[in-house]
């Protein structure tokens, strides 16, 4: 019985041991050595006293490690926190200290600039380097220092945690844009996974001789679907390497040489291949699925991209981090000429979605409302924001008769007489950038945290290719000497890279509302 | 200033965090740095484009020619030289 994530390997290791289920460049790591890695994995940590109730960061690039990192901590019965490799030392400090960390794979390079950051994180005991450039570490110290080549004298008969996990344990933490300025951990468990992962294997017909893109990066929620859901199926998940992922023409030789069956990533990266791949060099002899998510695909890429990639199946997948994908959408091909967006449609299997309007009834078809999300793949709440989790983790309110738990999503949608849900906006103020979820609250707590700013908005002008541009209004204090290039630098060190303004105007005073608020929308339209 | 020493100067400034930015000359490799990811490929270009009038096409935007300064700067002048020759296509 699979209920633990890393159960799927274990099962697929015994029905397809000699099957591919990791690929990066030119390695391959079949079902039962990928098996035997995270063993191992989970045996090494486990004899550094890392179980049950711990959780371990994963601060390194794409790799085949990665892949095993993630499953052997889930092994040895703690949760993983993907953080990004790419993001401010400053960031991934704040994160490893918010949840506790005891645990920190990384490498030697990625360690280097988290280094003054260490002496604060007390919890941090064992560090274990993915480029196995362990070195000996000074007496006295509380940290302990492993190298990944220690794995292959690890004991696996040790690993006793196996046994003792529950499916409701959490599995990994994502962390996403906090609105109070600082990012908040949203916390999985086996069962939030698997349930989507269970749907996901099934509607998509995934076998074996499937192989799966990641395009996304680790720390981002789409990764889940790519890596578990062929780690379910004996499939093979093949990572796109960093230096291809970046250029599209590359994109495109890579997703045709690799043989790639079923893709999965936001809209932004596919309308750069469509516009910048050269699509017509390739033929893609094995693609016939491709699923996007995280944010609006505009509807005359999409048109052309199911044109040139004729008789591929296109879906549209919806759902914020805290749900999983909880609703989909296939879309028709050819596409309707009077279509002008794409529904996020209807309810996976084993969740149930609904819309709630301002009053707190429920909205009926062709009313407007927020929408909730409840089921077995709804989040286990924020690490360490007890009052948050309650806020948007509510009883549900259509049944008051016993503990039911429903996410309110922020999201405004509207019920359409086909039966399919279309999103109209948001409640608040996120927005979102090549799928990433931006609070713009936290830009602006991170801008007022430089001296010399008394005032700051940012707004969100749209675009179609990666969804939004940033731009940064700022009122200095008097007198001070403010540049553009030194608030970008200050951002650069304390957001990641795709939450830094791209434009930073000064102004004199910020247009009001009545009631004395900042006028954002006349911010935005004086841009 | 000379191309290579504005564009060591704009990825200091806008993709490089705190720390890192001395890292950076002509001939650190940008890719296995991470910065040049999807996003810091178009800043890039778009910066290029704004300062030397030069539109990178798509054939050119290969990780050979991106992966240090010195290459991006050699790829701009193969394009500008490319222009001026008379008879050569655009």
């Amino acid at each position: 019985m699979a209920y633990l994530l890393w159960h799927l390997v274990a099962e697929s290791a015994r029905r397809y041991p000699q099957r591919p289920a990791v690929s990066w460049r030119q390695s391959v790591l079949s079902y039962r050595d990928l098996d035997d890695q995270c063993s191992r994995l989970a045996a090494l940590l486990a004899a550094s006293g890392i179980g049950r109730g711990d959780r371990v960061a994963l601060h390194l690039p794409k790799s085949i490690k990665s892949v095993v990192a993630l499953l052997g901590v889930l092994k040895a019965g703690a949760a993983y926190v993907p953080v990004d490799p790419s993001a401010p030392a400053r960031r991934a400090a704040y994160i490893l200290k918010d949840c506790a960390v005891r645990g920190l794979i990384t490498t030697t390079r990625n360690l280097r600039p988290l280094g003054e950051f260490l002496p604060d994180l007390r919890a941090v005991e064992t560090i274990l380097l993915a480029d196995d450039q362990a070195e000996p570490v000074p007496a006295g110290t509380r940290v302990s220092i492993r190298g990944w080549g220690e794995l292959s004298e690890a004991k696996v008969g040790v690993l006793a945690a196996e046994t003792r996990g529950v499916e409701t344990d959490p599995a990994y933490l994502l962390y996403t844009s906090g609105s109070t300025g600082t990012p908040k951990g949203v916390i999985l468990s086996h069962r939030n996974a698997l349930a989507f992962v269970d749907w996901g294997a099934e509607t998509f017909a995934v076998r074996p001789d499937d192989r799966l893109s990641n395009h996304a990066p680790l720390h981002f929620d789409l990764s889940v679907f790519d890596i578990y859901v062929a780690l379910r199926s004996g499939a093979c998940v093949v990572l796109v390497p960093d230096e291809i992922a970046p250029f599209p023409l590359e994109l495109a030789r890579w997703i045709d040489a690799e043989e790639i069956s079923i893709w999965y990533s936001v809209p932004s990266a596919l309308v750069r291949l469509l516009l910048h791949g050269r699509l017509d060099r390739f033929k893609y002899p094995k693609l016939r699925t491709v699923l996007f998510a995280g944010e609006v695909f505009p509807v005359k890429y999409l048109r052309e991209l199911q044109a040139r990639l004729g008789g591929v199946e296109f879906y549209n997948l919806y759902g914020p981090t805290e749900t999983n994908v909880c609703t989909y959408h296939q879309v028709p091909d050819p596409l309707a000429p009077e279509t002008t967006d794409i529904p996020i449609g209807r309810a996976c299997a084993n969740t149930e979605v609904f819309a709630i309007d301002e009053s707190g009834r429920p909205a009926g078809p062709g009313q407007t409302g927020e929408l909730y999300v409840r089921g077995p793949t709804v989040m286990l709440g924020y690490w360490g924001l007890p009052e948050k989790t309650r806020d948007l983790l509510i009883a549900n309110p259509l049944q008051p008769g016993f503990h039911d738990p429903a996410y309110r999503t922020g999201d405004l949608v509207r019920l359409e007489a086909d039966g399919c849900y279309r999103f109209l906006g948001r409640r608040d103020h996120m927005v979102k950038s090549r799928g990433y979820r931006i609070e713009l609250g936290e830009i602006e707590q991170t801008l007022y945290d430089h001296l010399q700013v008394k005032e700051a908005v940012v707004v969100a002008v749209p675009d179609e290719e990666i969804g939004a541009r940033l731009k940064a209004v700022i009122v200095p204090h008097v007198g001070a000497a403010l540049d553009p290039a030194e608030l970008k630098a200050f951002c650069l060190g304390r957001l990641p890279k795709y939450m830094v303004p791209e434009e930073v105007l000064f102004r004199d005073e910020l247009p009001r509302t009545s009631t004395g608020k900042t006028d954002r929308v006349a911010v935005a339209r004086s841009l | 200033m000379a191309l290579k020493q504005e564009l060591v100067a704009f990825i200091r400034e806008n993709l490089v965090p705190e720390g890192l930015k001395e890292e950076i000359d002509e001939r650190q490799h940008l890719i296995d740095q991470g910065v040049i990811d999807s996003m810091g490929l178009l800043q890039i270009m778009t910066f290029i484009e704004e300062r030397t009038g030069v539109r990178i096409p798509d054939d050119e935007v290969t990780p050979e020619n991106f992966q240090t300064v010195a290459a991006i700067d050699e790829l701009v002048e193969r394009l500008r030289s490319r222009r001026a020759t008379p008879g050569a296509r655009p």
